[in-house]
């Protein structure tokens, strides 16, 4: 076995060890992603947290508190750097994501309506994830599609020229698919 | 290398890397300011500290922080005027809307002439009367501690504990973020054998000679262990050990 | 695969292998896959185009090209063809069957597919033909048309990298000294001359220096930068290549904002195709120079399009400004020299090291040389991207490359500068657009974004909006920044709803002018501009809103009421039908009725009705 493959068999061993008991987290999958990035080398650190918020969808507590010790970075400043971007989620995500473009050329195209139409609809405000976890609502400011605004992303999918009525519709059909990977 | 600036009108000579506010300060020109603290690194986060300062061979003068402006040779400051006034006066607003009861803000409202809050206090902040001005985060950060970080941004901000821990797992009980906050928000309780803080009761090291509390077993620990000297209270309190001392240096055969 | 390009004779003869391999006779289909006809389905078409080429079997030498945003987004998605330089706009997949064996094969025209001039209904082929294009100058954006942005061969066989190959020839104190006197000024807000920020650099001491490109855009509505790095990577990295040799910088890094995903796919795959090439990495091209790029994310702050708190975020920590008397081009990026400049800034520099200072300053104005790409959206018919000379007036853009305000409504105002920036109304049209006519005037160039607004625009709710973005984005430091902001955005809540009155404006005045004295950076000095600059210039508007209670635009919900005009309504009872609060009533073929009560001002109706029966008061 070579030093690295070793060095990294026992960083294994001793982040299971630490995992915070009842924790379903995987913690290979977490090493996984660190180990591509140099050790001790903070300048990585938002890149890393994307990595992991596209393995687990969110940024759980024990991928961050490895992710801490892996980079030598004490954990208050890996939670503030994780807290402080709207990129990274702390929390457990819903299955499907509404997100209504908030820039300013959809604002003035009547985005506002558009949230207002999502939260009637589902009950969820903008920023915040149904109860169930089936849905996330989010606004952007700004995407850069804006000859079609205003614009929501559905999914991952781009609807642009929206209206209140016809984003009623797509939601509704949105909860009922099968979410993404 | 000594550094020579002008502060309201009075030669002032302060040490190369000192800011204006300190070096105000040293020369007797007391600056209002609530976030900062000599030992840890400037962020200019009260906007109290506030100055008009014109730099040599330039003729326009800047308002600007004093706390983290750097003295150099031949700056000329101004600690008071009635646009400083102005805009202290309305931080001080900003401020008083965070931690109304604050004494230190109470008496500055006075000083420079706040007397009816121009806004609602804000009663549903996660820590009330913090006015977020990281002087907690900064020295336990500096004490090599880091238990508590700034958490989300903006008007949602706050401080406490990583990962929204209700009791802070590398906290050590010192007690200086408490000693170091200028609203006094932190609470913190002791006992007789025991101090709450951070959602966190410690054990108290009583004093063996008086019985008072001196710090707590962590606390006394990660000190050890910081300056690689066996427990160095030696199991007494800084009283004790004075009237130690005093008692040897009078004992016969002296 | 082409080996390592040793030397500029290497690169030249490299570029004329692959001219010799795409002769002129060939034709290129370019489908438009940025942004915004992406979401419009160009993909689909361009895939569909593929399929329909091949199905041809190469009858004629014909190849399918997915292109970078070309700015004409009102028109997409946008299929061009070459050399003829054929425009076809709103192009379904159900079209390229007939595109293909028509025009390419058969050279003869679709024209319902053709751009119609509104004014004169005359149909334009060309793209010097379409009102949109013949009002601009594309120094910057014309490639974006012509070439796969995953293809490096691409870019050097249309001249790229030349203008390296020619500074590292010229020298690197040439082509700073190039740069200084070509004039030009920063493109990402500030306008500050790139020259003497590079010149900062490289006077100062230590032995690893770096530079940075800002692609965070943050500013809502202004998308030109991800149009460059999505479009034409490399003509950004070639830019910073001739930076690093001119400045001495040894690494680079690409600060990309995260919601700009197939931006940063693109820059990391041209990185990786000219480290491949020799043109990144050790002894570029032979020379001296060694130089290397990352790519970085941002996690979804706009403060971090400031540049210090950019650096924080690219150092591992939280993006909180500091303090700059010394310059980060002493001590920036882990406290070492670091030049940072906007992508649009970056994508100059190849054209001034090739055509030289004297060129570029022939273009634009007296303070501001050049051309400036501004994203024009909002209430204006041809929303896209426009490149233009300093010193085009705002009308010119407006009304010319804009084709002025649909539906026939009046035009209000255009906001400039982004959430920096303010409001200017219709007696500014005329002013010519270069950085310092917009400050005289209360605004700013900013990015770039131009926002159009029309007499169904309320301009304070725009000052509140903007309000709203600027202090969920305050990074919280700055007592008059964080609480300011906020407390600015209850008062003009107040104001939208009926709660205002003149004190409530005279208390706006007053904080605002404290947030913009006593803040640490730009985002919070800046953040009373727009509701400055429409107390400014509509006072009348707020003045309105706190006297009358009345929104003269109809857009404050609290402070307008939607009816049903008699006249007009036919009784069809969609209205009532999808009123999500059951609020409308009425027999059929009968004249409904809202019932205020209910009403919660969403607009559904308005939108669903077919006879324009619903007012707005």
């Amino acid at each position: 076995m070579s030093e690295r493959e070793a060095s990294s068999e026992a960083r294994r061993a001793a982040a299971m060890e630490r995992r915070p008991s009842g924790a379903l987290l995987d913690i290979s999958a977490t090493l996984t992603i660190l180990e591509r990035y140099p050790e001790q080398d903070p300048g990585e650190l938002v890149n890393i947290l994307h990595d992991l918020q596209a393995e687990f969808r969110y940024l759980p507590e024990a991928a961050l508190r490895e992710t801490a010790a892996y980079l030598g970075l004490p954990r208050a400043q890996v939670y503030g750097v994780a807290t402080f971007y709207h990129g990274f989620h702390i929390e457990p995500r819903g299955e499907h994501t509404c997100t209504v473009c908030m820039g300013t050329a959809c604002h003035v195209r009547g985005a506002p309506r558009l949230l207002e139409q999502v939260e009637r609809d589902t009950g969820v405000a903008a920023g915040a994830t149904a109860a169930d976890l089936s849905l996330n609502v989010e606004e952007v400011s700004c995407v850069g599609a804006c000859a079609i605004g205003p614009l929501v992303i559905l999914d991952g999918d781009t609807h642009g020229h929206m209206t209140p009525d016809n984003l009623s519709r797509l939601v509704t059909k949105l909860l009922e698919k099968e979410g993404p990977e | 290398m000594d550094v020579e600036l002008i502060i309201d009108d009075v030669q002032v000579t302060a040490p190369e890397g000192a800011s204006v506010l300190d070096a105000a300060r040293r020369a007797g020109v007391d600056i209002p300011a609530l976030c900062h603290h000599e030992a840890v690194p400037a962020i200019a986060s009260c906007r109290l500290c506030l100055m008009e300062v014109r730099r040599p061979g330039r003729d326009w003068v800047q308002l600007t922080t004093s706390c983290d402006y750097p003295v150099s040779a031949g700056l000329v400051v101004v600690t008071d005027s009635p646009r400083i006034r102005k805009h202290r006066a309305m931080n001080l607003q900003l401020l008083l809307r965070r931690a109304p009861d604050a004494p230190v803000l109470r008496r500055l409202a006075e000083e420079f002439g706040v007397t009816k809050p121009l806004f609602a206090p804000v009663t549903d902040a996660p820590l009330q009367d913090c006015i977020l001005c990281e002087l907690c985060v900064r020295v336990c950060s500096a004490l090599g501690y880091d238990a508590l970080a700034a958490i989300g941004r903006g008007e949602h901000k706050r401080i406490g504990p990583p990962f929204g821990q209700a009791a802070a797992e590398d906290c050590v009980g010192c007690g200086s973020c408490v000693e170091a906050c200028p609203t006094d928000c932190i609470a913190m309780e002791d006992t007789a054998t025991t101090r709450t803080i951070w959602g966190r009761t410690f054990d108290l090291q009583a004093c063996e000679r008086c019985g008072r509390p001196i710090a707590t077993r962590e606390h006394a620990a990660a000190t050890a262990a910081a300056t690689e000297l066996p427990d160095k209270n030696d199991g007494l309190c800084d009283g004790c050990k004075r009237r130690l001392v005093s008692e040897r240096l009078a004992a016969p055969g002296r | 695969m082409t080996a390592r390009l040793a030397d500029p004779g290497a690169l030249a003869r490299h570029r004329e292998a692959l001219a010799a391999v795409r002769s002129s006779e060939r034709s290129v289909v370019a489908v438009c896959v940025g942004t915004g006809c992406r979401a419009n389905g160009a993909i689909d078409v361009y895939q569909a185009l593929r399929a329909e080429v091949e199905a041809h079997g190469g009858a004629r030498d014909v190849e399918s090209r997915a292109t970078g945003c070309q700015g004409f987004c009102q028109g997409g998605p946008l299929l061009l063809l070459f050399p003829e330089g054929i425009v076809y706009q709103h192009v379904r997949v159900k079209d390229v069957p007939e595109i293909v064996e028509k025009t390419v094969l058969g050279g003869e025209l679709v024209e319902r597919l053709l751009y119609v001039d509104p004014p004169t209904d005359l149909q334009c082929r060309r793209e010097e033909e379409i009102p949109f294009y013949r009002h601009q100058q594309r120094t910057l954006l014309r490639d974006n048309g012509l070439l796969d942005p995953n293809s490096i061969d691409d870019y050097i066989a249309l001249g790229g990298y030349s203008a390296l190959a020619k500074s590292l020839d010229m020298g690197s104190d040439a082509v700073l000294e190039e740069v200084k006197r070509s004039g030009l000024r920063g493109r990402g807000g500030a306008g500050f001359p790139t020259g003497r920020k590079w010149e900062a650099c490289r006077k100062a001491e230590g032995e690893l220096k770096y530079v940075v490109c800002n692609a965070d855009e943050g500013d809502p509505g202004a998308f030109m930068d991800d149009a460059l790095l999505e479009g034409n990577p490399h003509s950004v990295l070639e830019g910073m290549i001739i930076g690093a040799f001119a400045m001495g910088a040894r690494e680079g890094h690409v600060y990309v904002r995260q919601e700009y995903p197939v931006a940063v796919e693109r820059i990391t795959h041209a990185i990786e195709e000219a480290r491949a090439l020799g043109l990144l990495g050790e002894a570029i091209l032979g020379s001296e120079l060694s130089f290397d790029l990352r790519v970085s994310r941002g996690g979804g702050a706009f403060v971090c399009g400031e540049a210090s708190a950019m650096m924080a975020s690219l150092e591992g920590r939280r993006g909180v400004p500091r303090r700059r008397l010394i310059h980060l081009s002493d001590k920036g990026l882990w406290g070492r020299p670091t030049n940072l400049n906007n992508v649009e800034t970056w994508a100059n520099v190849p054209h001034i090291a090739l055509k030289g200072a004297d060129w570029y300053r022939s273009v634009g104005t007296e303070g501001s040389a050049g051309t400036k790409i501004f994203s024009l959206v909002g209430k204006v018919n041809n929303t896209g991207l426009v490149e233009v000379p300093m010193g085009t007036t705002l009308r010119d853009i407006v009304f010319g490359a804009g084709g002025g305000v649909p539906g026939g409504k009046a035009f209000k105002a255009v906001q400039t500068g982004g959430p920096s920036g303010g409001c200017l109304p219709a007696d500014k049209l005329d002013v010519p657009v270069d950085f310092d006519t917009l400050v005289a005037e209360g605004s700013m160039m900013g990015s770039g974004g131009m926002i159009v607004m029309d007499e169904d625009t309320c301009m304070v709710d725009v000052a509140k909006y903007f309000l709203r973005f600027l202090a969920s984005e305050s990074c919280g430091n700055c007592t008059s920044c964080r609480d300011g902001l906020a407390i600015l955005h209850d008062l003009l809540g107040d104001i939208t709803e009926g709660r205002g009155t003149r004190t409530t404006i005279a208390l706006v005045e007053e904080l605002a002018d404290t947030v913009e004295a006593t803040s640490l950076c730009a985002l919070g000095t800046s953040a009373v501009n727009p509701v400055l600059s429409t107390l400014r210039y509509f006072r009348e508007e707020y003045l309105a809103h706190v006297d009358d209670k009345r929104c003269p635009a109809a857009v404050c919900k609290a402070l307008i009421t939607f009816g049903i005009d008699a006249e007009r309504c036919n009784g069809c009872t969609l209205c009532a039908l999808r009123c999500p609060q059951h609020a409308i009533t009425g027999e059929k073929k009968q004249l409904h009725a809202i019932d205020q009560e209910l009403c919660i001002k969403c607009g559904i109706c308005k939108d669903v009705c077919n006879r324009d029966a619903v007012l707005v008061h």
